[in-house]
């Protein structure tokens, strides 16, 4: 079944009197159960194209289709909406907030979706169970290793159930054996039915996704 | 709100410890300031309000139109006020109130007290007019036939220690007192200020008949009740209908009675012989002013300190926005968080207002009724405070940071620069204000200090007055004491007198009548003086001579001030020398003029004076005693004035502090501001670290790139603080015309003025900027000397 499909979408800067194309007719498809990786140099539109993915970034230009909504067509509070049920996020500097606890962090997402007490509650439980960090759930972000923060950022995206899963360089600031543990457990995932599209520069980590795109300058080649 | 929303709030405020003491200590204080001021002015513009008659009572006002200048008197003449009521029936009762100058003695049993200036004679319809709390006694009878006295809570338990005193007796005057009530302490907020209040009939019945008819003669503050719906319209058509005041006097002066309400007397001109001190309206508006301030002051440090610390907070709301809060979440979060903020700062505000009332109303001179405060509707201002200043201090951050939550990562840079911009703009807009109050505060400081070192032309230092009252029978022998006191070792000089400098003297219709044949009558101050005088308090005779020993010159020689001679046509002191002189009933020669000195305070300009021997008049015996020696000669003093004088209580005061004392409310009014401006320079510097931390912090980056390169220690520091200084410098350049004008208008109030001086601008300004240079160089210093390889590593 499609999940999403962008149709010759166009992103770009005003600089100087011209256009600077961030994003140049991109065309993708992505089929649920995909775990796709894109690929490219440095300045690309890798992670341009993730937060226009990910509904973070606005585009200029194109179509954006997303589970049969029309992206391009919907007010900011629908699409607050759509990716608040349906994406998660993972970055490559986790993102946890300084001030939370592991066990708030987690918490966190469902606080805007209206979740009662002893549901939240529950499944943040599940979550830690899940990822082995039940000892670590009141330590703050800073008490933690690289990989175990990137595990909890990990968990943060997955404890709404997204469908699609938006990693931008999940590995990046990690060393090489706690890379290893978060790609397989991407693997993983993706086994469990969650899509994935992750951002990398490492072949060895593209070598784990079904599909890699490759970008330069804007474009997919 | 979410059940962990306090937890986490407590965490950051905890994490930034220096920003939310900062927040915190500045709210206090503005909260604290203004609620002083805000007692202050409360205080000030409940004058007379607890009476219930409030609105209808006006009081009777004379003015004399002199050929010598205009008297404005708050008095009236005796019969007036009956007059009055028989003729207007819009009246309904009217009270002449009669205050005794000077010192009294009065005794109780065996026990001798001396009372200054709180001794009030009043008619039996007093206590119609104005509401004062009985503790005993009846007050519709309180005040009829002569001899009785109300007395307050404080003089019953001085004289009898206890609360019974009514049908005791108190002798004043050789004459037998019957207190009849006893009053509660009169409030701090009421312009009648007694603490013996005296039947009429007693006043009556000791002055002379034809003065108690005289309509020239005004020794009485009246007051009018009047109908609650008349108009004071027909009550002052009648005033301009009054017999005795249609014509011109023999001497050449009108009389004009006007009334003037209640309401709003305490902020009136001030009138000669007027009841209890007055207030300056404009005082209370620069307080205010002053007070919107410091509170604006804490405000823009709460704003500026909350959007500095975007640069760690636009993550929190990025993390936010891509879990799914949306922008309201955003904004209320960070609204909800100022809320908390400023509900704790308001919380506590009390209990630093309540642990310090005790000290502002020692200072005031009043006790504060904060009584008020335990009422429902300052409860309700204790929620409405906090959402207030949140609203003022907390809209601007929270609607700023929910606006990131709209725009993508690649507009933050442009919202950063314009938030910088808005900072830079808020620490002007406070240093505007710092810079604005310390000119002030230098100004108000140099005026006080001009007024007490300005040469008044008189000398006023080391002298002390023995105050003996009237109908004491010294006056007439003062010659034979003036001896005695003289012999005691230490007394240089004695003088008597019937006022000294400080004190308001006699205001007199008097007639010159030139030697050239120029005639010339007016209204002129008179003090009564000894042939010492003169020269005992280093006057400067520039024309004529001065009194002599003997009989002679008594009440028949006359000195004028050169004010008073220009003021009856005179071109030169010596054309008026020889004249004759009616004043008084009493008739002779003018003999000299002394040079103007400053009697009064330097508020006004010198008035008219003239100085006469007329020994029963005499009140008051000036002495300047060697400092050296001065326990010593007082203890003398008062052992030899007990033998003498037994029924007489010792009571003497220093001339320069009772001469000083003219300037206390101004005085007070300095301290004021003078406080509050030091309240707001520390908000205002530690708005200033804040602000400092936050900038050097954000150019961390830039240094150490320029430190790579090559930049010195000196120069990174330069940079930085001259760039610092914008802000600083544009809101001192708005400061000046500002301070300019509003000091202009404050001097206006005296009739003697310092210069403005051009240091008054440049102390401030070199105040302010070592601040900052404190306050950014070490946070330079910091950055500088840091590794740059770390700040680079950082993004």
């Amino acid at each position: 079944m499609m999940l999403l499909q962008l149709n010759n979408l166009f992103k770009w800067v005003q600089s100087g009197g011209q256009r600077i194309f961030l994003l140049k007719d991109i065309n993708l498809d992505v089929e649920e159960g995909e775990f796709i990786s894109i690929m490219g140099p440095s300045g690309s539109g890798k992670s341009t194209l993730l937060n226009v993915i990910g509904m973070l970034d606005n585009f200029d230009e194109g179509e954006y289709h997303f589970l049969g909504e029309s992206v391009h067509n919907l007010k900011e509070k629908y699409r607050a909406n759509l990716y608040k049920e349906y994406i998660g996020f993972v970055f490559q500097s986790y993102h946890l907030l300084d001030d939370l606890t592991v066990k708030e962090n987690l918490e966190m997402p469902l606080l805007y979706k209206k979740f009662k007490a002893s549901e939240r509650k529950a499944m943040v439980a599940d979550m830690l169970d899940r990822f082995n960090i039940v000892g670590k759930k009141d330590l703050f972000p800073v008490q933690l290793s690289g990989g175990q923060q990137q595990l909890v950022g990990i968990a943060r995206a997955l404890i709404s159930n997204p469908k699609l899963l938006l990693a931008d360089e999940p590995t990046g600031n990690l060393n090489s054996q706690q890379g290893e543990e978060i790609m397989d457990l991407f693997k993983q995932l993706n086994n469990e039915g969650v899509t994935i599209i992750q951002v990398t520069h490492s072949e060895k980590n593209a070598a784990y996704g079904s599909r890699i795109i490759n970008l330069l300058d804007g474009r997919m080649i | 709100m979410r059940s962990n929303f306090f937890r986490i709030a407590f965490r950051k405020f905890w994490k930034q410890k220096a920003s939310t003491f900062t927040k915190l200590f500045s709210l206090i204080v503005g909260i604290v300031s203004l609620f002083y001021i805000g007692v202050y002015i409360f205080h000030e513009t409940s004058y007379d309000r607890f009476h219930r008659n409030y609105n209808n009572i006006y009081k009777l006002n004379t003015a004399i139109i002199s050929p010598t200048g205009n008297l404005s008197l708050g008095l009236s003449a005796t019969p007036l006020g009956p007059y009055l009521q028989t003729v207007v029936p819009e009246i309904k009762k009217f009270v002449r109130i009669n205050k005794e100058y000077g010192s009294h003695a009065l005794r109780y049993q065996d026990q001798l007290f001396s009372e200054t200036e709180n001794i009030y004679y009043a008619d039996p319809d007093f206590f119609a007019l104005f509401n004062f709390d009985f503790l005993r006694g009846n007050p519709d009878e309180a005040l009829i036939g002569p001899n009785k006295v109300v007395i307050t809570e404080r003089m019953a338990q001085k004289y009898m220690g206890s609360l019974d005193a009514v049908n005791k007796t108190i002798n004043y005057d050789d004459k037998v007192f019957t207190v009849t009530a006893v009053l509660k302490d009169l409030p701090s907020n009421s312009h009648l200020q007694f603490d013996f209040l005296v039947s009429m009939d007693t006043f009556m019945a000791k002055s002379d008949p034809n003065a108690t008819q005289n309509w020239t003669w005004c020794p009485m503050n009246t007051y009018l009740l009047i109908n609650e719906n008349a108009r004071p319209g027909s009550l002052e058509q009648s005033l301009k209908n009054i017999p005795a005041y249609l014509e011109e006097t023999e001497a050449g002066d009108r009389y004009v009675a006007s009334i003037e309400p209640l309401k709003g007397l305490h902020f009136s001109d001030p009138k000669l012989g007027e009841l209890g001190t007055k207030g300056k309206i404009s005082d209370l508006y620069v307080l205010l002013g002053i007070g919107i301030m410091i509170l604006l002051l804490a405000v823009s440090n709460f704003i500026n300190l909350s959007t500095a610390q975007f640069s760690f907070q636009h993550k929190e709301v990025f993390v936010k926005k891509t879990v799914g809060a949306t922008r309201s979440a955003i904004f209320s979060q960070f609204f909800n968080e100022t809320v908390l903020l400023s509900s704790l700062a308001t919380v506590l505000a009390l209990f630093v207002i309540l642990a310090s009332s005790g000290v502002y109303g020692d200072f005031l001179g009043y006790n504060l009724d904060l009584s008020w405060m335990y009422k429902p509707l300052a409860i309700l201002g204790l929620i409405l405070i906090p959402m207030a200043l949140s609203l003022l201090g907390g809209i601007f951050p929270a609607f700023k940071y929910s606006k990131i939550a709209e725009v993508s990562g690649t507009n933050i840079a442009k919202r950063k620069q314009y938030l910088i911009d808005t900072r830079s703009a808020l620490v002007a807009f406070q240093f505007l204000i710092t810079s604005g109050l310390i000119i002030g505060a230098l100004l108000i400081y140099s005026q006080m200090k001009y007024l007490n070192d300005k040469d008044l032309g008189m000398d006023i230092a080391q002298r002390i007055v023995l105050e003996y009252g009237p109908n004491s029978g010294i006056g007439n022998s003062f010659e034979t004491l003036k001896e005695e006191l003289g012999q005691i070792p230490g007394i240089e000089t004695v003088s008597f007198s019937s006022h000294v400098p400080g004190q308001i003297p006699n205001g007199v219709s008097t007639g010159i009548y030139g030697l050239n044949g120029h005639n010339s009558n007016g209204e002129i101050n008179v003090n009564l003086v000894d042939y010492d005088f003169i020269k005992d308090y280093g006057l400067e005779i520039i024309a004529g001579r001065d009194f002599r020993r003997g009989e002679a010159d008594r009440t028949s020689a006359l000195i004028l001030n050169e004010s008073a001679v220009k003021a009856f046509g005179f071109q030169n002191p010596e054309d008026i020398l020889g004249a004759s002189f009616e004043q008084w009933g009493g008739d002779g020669k003018v003999i000299g003029v002394v040079k103007d000195f400053n009697y009064l305070s330097l508020h006004q300009k010198v008035g008219l004076l003239s100085l006469k021997i007329w020994p029963d008049q005499f009140m008051k015996i000036s002495m300047r005693i060697n400092p050296l020696e001065f326990e010593n000669t007082l203890e003398q003093l008062a052992s030899k004035w007990t033998s003498l004088y037994p029924q007489i209580p010792f009571n003497y005061y220093f001339v320069d502090d009772n001469f000083r004392a003219q300037y206390n409310k101004d005085q007070q009014f300095a301290s004021i501001i003078n406080g509050f401006t030091l309240v707001s320079i520390c908000i205002g510097i530690l708005g200033l670290i804040a602000y400092a931390t936050f900038w050097c912090g954000r150019r961390r980056k830039e240094l150490s790139i320029r430190k790579v390169l090559g930049a010195t220690t000196g120069l990174l520091t330069w940079r930085l603080y001259s760039g610092f200084s914008i802000p600083v410098l544009s809101g001192f350049v708005l400061a000046i015309p500002l301070a300019y004008y509003l000091g202009k208008q404050w001097l206006q109030g005296f009739a003697y003025q310092v210069e403005l001086q051009w240091y008054f601008f440049i102390i401030p300004l070199g105040i302010l900027l070592v601040f900052t240079w404190l306050a950014v160089g070490v946070q330079t210093l910091r950055v500088v000397s840091s590794n740059p390889v770390d700040n680079l590593k950082e993004e």
